[in-house]
């Protein structure tokens, strides 16, 4: 498995012991909590990692547990809610509040493990991505406010013509533009451009770049 | 004649005249006596009077003037007479003034107190009209009905008429037992003063095709008159009784929702403590699964074993998890609520809780933006269950007081609180005061608060409890408001 962390919240000693036991037989690093305050008060500092949280407990309640984690660390740190006592109002809420599954005890040690692995999956792609999203950055940074004009009509996907009418520069100028932009953006072919240029500013907002 | 008719009223008006200014009594005295004396003159002619014509205007004065104006006309007729009046002796002259005096004095003297009684006499019939008044008006507002010795009417209000559902000339002289069953006058003479009966009985008359509860008060007329013996003081119970009922029907539905809940609970609070175990059973021998199948062949014999074995923890949970839906509660379906119309139904219940507890339960609730999703009977349950608790916390106090209030705290959420002044929840007790089984009491099941939470969880709310500003516990939870429908 990879290389994140799983962290377990739960009231009952013997889930807590059980679940890491399984983790740990399968190789990911786990750690368990008693209580949502106890976790929250020594909040692990790793990047990401998945969080199994049951929902009764005292003190912090599981949607609470929920609710401040998604505050705190959005979608990079995924959430699986285990409980005892499952209630169709309460799994659509913790649903919509975006725990990636909810899974009524006794479980099938097997659906957990899947899950977990599924979340990891999703961590992966999530890191991915963000480092993807980094590269195009850091390399959109390189280009000129002019270069950076012609990157923009070219991810639009604008013709050489057009750019040069809308620029008013000729399509020659646009030629050698076009040429800065994908050597700066280590793109051999337009399509890699365009797929950078989502990456880095998905939508395509006026302040995109500001954001990236 | 008719002039002198017409002459009289107009001389008194303007003698009253005169008489309502100060000093008035002593205009009339000089007036009267000076007519006196110019009559005399005339009677000369025919013989001696001396003092007899002076009589009347003392009189006159006297019947309306007072004590001074009299006195002065007295001596005006006294000063009259003596140079007019040729003497034989001053002895004489000064007994027929003595004379004069005494018995003028003493027919003013009656003069006064005659005019005393007719001001008294006209006081008190006018007090008596004013009573008169009060008593129509009392008696047209109010069912009333007068009974003779044998119980039949006499005399019976409008109202009283519209109540009996009977017209006045064909109730007069019926038996009142007739149209009102079970009614015996003799019952209400246990007692001899005037407001005897039993207060808490009803009685049932019987209007048209239904019947009205009656409660009836009956005072008894001390004199000893043929036709007026028992007055009834007659009140419609039919408002009271179907509030009663109403109350009732309310309290008997929340018991019933009460047993189903607490049922429902012990299933949940037995699934939740058996489904911990079970699930760490079943993940420990996936655990040992792991190691079991390093071991080779034999190891792949054992683990399909702990399948087994797996496969039937999870039964279990299974089991558990039917039994659970079969003892939950019917699929909840929140509807559009008002939280002060649900609160409003409970009132009963509270004065219930009240009476028994000796407590005072305040309700305050923002009526405005009340709208939110809930079940009617199981939010009300939640309440009772609440303001139940909360009686039972400040049983031991004087000023034993719970307050429920409730306002909209954002555009998502209307929060419910129900506070009291009892001694609070200790710090370590409020980790456990949820748990099923858990009760601080010695008659309770410990069911009370977790079926709470229940309700509170399936409205899609948190049960909170913290200290009150109070000095006792604050138990709160908030409700989904429903917004499209207030804006409308």
């Amino acid at each position: 498995m990879s290389d994140h962390s799983v962290f377990v919240i739960d009231d009952d000693e013997a889930i807590r012991d059980s679940v890491l036991c399984l983790l740990r037989a399968h190789g990911v690093r786990a750690r368990a909590f008693a209580s949502g305050v106890h976790f929250f008060d020594n909040l692990p500092d790793v990047p990401s990692a998945c969080v199994i949280t049951d929902v009764r407990m005292p003190g912090m309640d599981g949607a609470e547990v929920v609710r401040r984690l998604k505050a705190l660390k959005g979608d990079a740190w995924p959430i699986v809610v285990i409980t005892g006592h499952a209630e169709v109002p309460l799994a659509v809420q913790l649903m919509k509040a975006g725990v990636v599954d909810y899974i009524e005890k006794p479980f099938e040690p097997n659906r957990l493990l899947e899950v977990v692995r599924g979340s990891f999956a999703h961590l992966d792609d999530l890191l991915l991505h963000r480092a993807e999203v980094e590269v195009a950055a850091r390399r959109l940074a390189r280009l000129t406010p002019r270069e950076r004009e012609v990157f923009q009509a070219l991810v639009q996907g604008r013709t050489n013509k057009h750019i040069a009418n809308d620029m008013q520069i000729s399509p020659r100028t646009v030629e050698i533009f076009r040429a800065k932009v994908m050597e700066k953006m280590e793109a051999d072919t337009l399509s890699a451009l365009i797929r950078a240029g989502l990456k880095v500013a998905p939508g395509y907002a006026a302040d995109a770049f500001a954001r990236t | 004649m008719s002039s002198l008719s017409s002459v009289i009223p107009a001389l008194w008006a303007s003698v009253l005249a005169i008489l309502r200014r100060r000093g008035g009594g002593f205009v009339v005295a000089i007036a009267a006596v000076s007519v006196a004396v110019l009559l005399r003159g005339a009677f000369e002619l025919v013989g001696h009077f001396h003092y007899l014509p002076m009589v009347p205007a003392v009189v006159a004065t006297a019947a309306v003037g007072g004590r001074r104006a009299t006195a002065f006309a007295i001596a005006l007729a006294i000063a009259a007479n003596l140079p007019l009046v040729a003497r034989v002796s001053a002895l004489e002259a000064a007994v027929d003034a003595t004379l004069f005096v005494l018995v003028t004095w003493l027919i003013a003297e009656l003069c006064w107190s005659l005019r005393a009684y007719r001001h008294r006499t006209g006081e008190l019939s006018r007090r008596l009209a004013h009573r008169e008044e009060m008593l129509e008006t009392i008696l047209a507002s109010m069912p009333v009905v007068v009974l003779d010795r044998a119980g039949r009417i006499q005399f019976l209000t409008p109202f009283a008429c519209t109540l009996l559902g009977i017209a006045e000339a064909d109730a007069t002289g019926r038996a009142f037992g007739s149209i009102v069953d079970d009614f015996d006058l003799a019952d209400f003479h246990t007692g001899r003063e005037a407001l005897a009966g039993e207060n808490d009985r009803a009685w049932t008359c019987r209007r048209g095709n239904g019947t009205v509860p009656l409660s009836i008060q009956a005072g008894f007329l001390p004199g000893d008159y043929a036709n007026s013996h028992a007055v009834l003081c007659l009140a419609d119970l039919t408002q009271a009784h179907l509030a009663d009922e109403r109350a009732r029907d309310l309290h008997t539905q929340l018991n019933r929702v009460w047993r189903l809940n607490s049922l429902g609970e012990m299933a949940a609070s037995l699934a939740h403590e058996l489904n911990q175990p079970l699930a760490a059973a079943a993940t420990y021998l996936q655990v040992s699964q792991i190691d079991v199948e390093k071991a080779g062949l034999m190891g792949e014999s054992a683990s399909r074993t702990i399948d087994l074995a797996k496969v039937q923890l999870l039964r279990a949970g299974d089991i558990i998890r039917r039994m659970r839906e079969l003892l939950a509660h019917e699929s909840r379906s929140l509807g559009v609520e008002r939280v002060s119309s649900m609160v409003a139904d409970l009132k009963g219940v509270f004065g219930m809780i009240e009476r028994a507890g000796a407590v005072r339960v305040e309700i305050g609730l923002d009526g405005a933006n009340d709208r939110v999703r809930a079940e009617r009977i199981q939010f009300q349950q939640a309440m009772v269950n609440l303001v139940r608790n909360a009686a039972e916390a400040v049983s031991d106090r004087p000023d034993a007081r719970i307050s429920i209030m409730g306002c909209a705290v954002s555009d998502e959420r209307y929060e419910v609180r129900v506070e009291d002044n009892g001694s609070g929840i200790p710090a370590e007790e409020l980790e456990t005061i949820f748990r099923p089984l858990m009760t601080t009491k010695t008659g309770g099941m410990g069911l009370g608060l977790s079926v709470t939470r229940t309700i509170v969880e399936s409205h899609g709310g948190v049960l909170k409890v913290e200290d009150s500003a109070l000095g006792g516990a604050a138990f709160s939870f908030s409700l989904l408001r429903e917004q499209e429908l207030e804006d409308a």
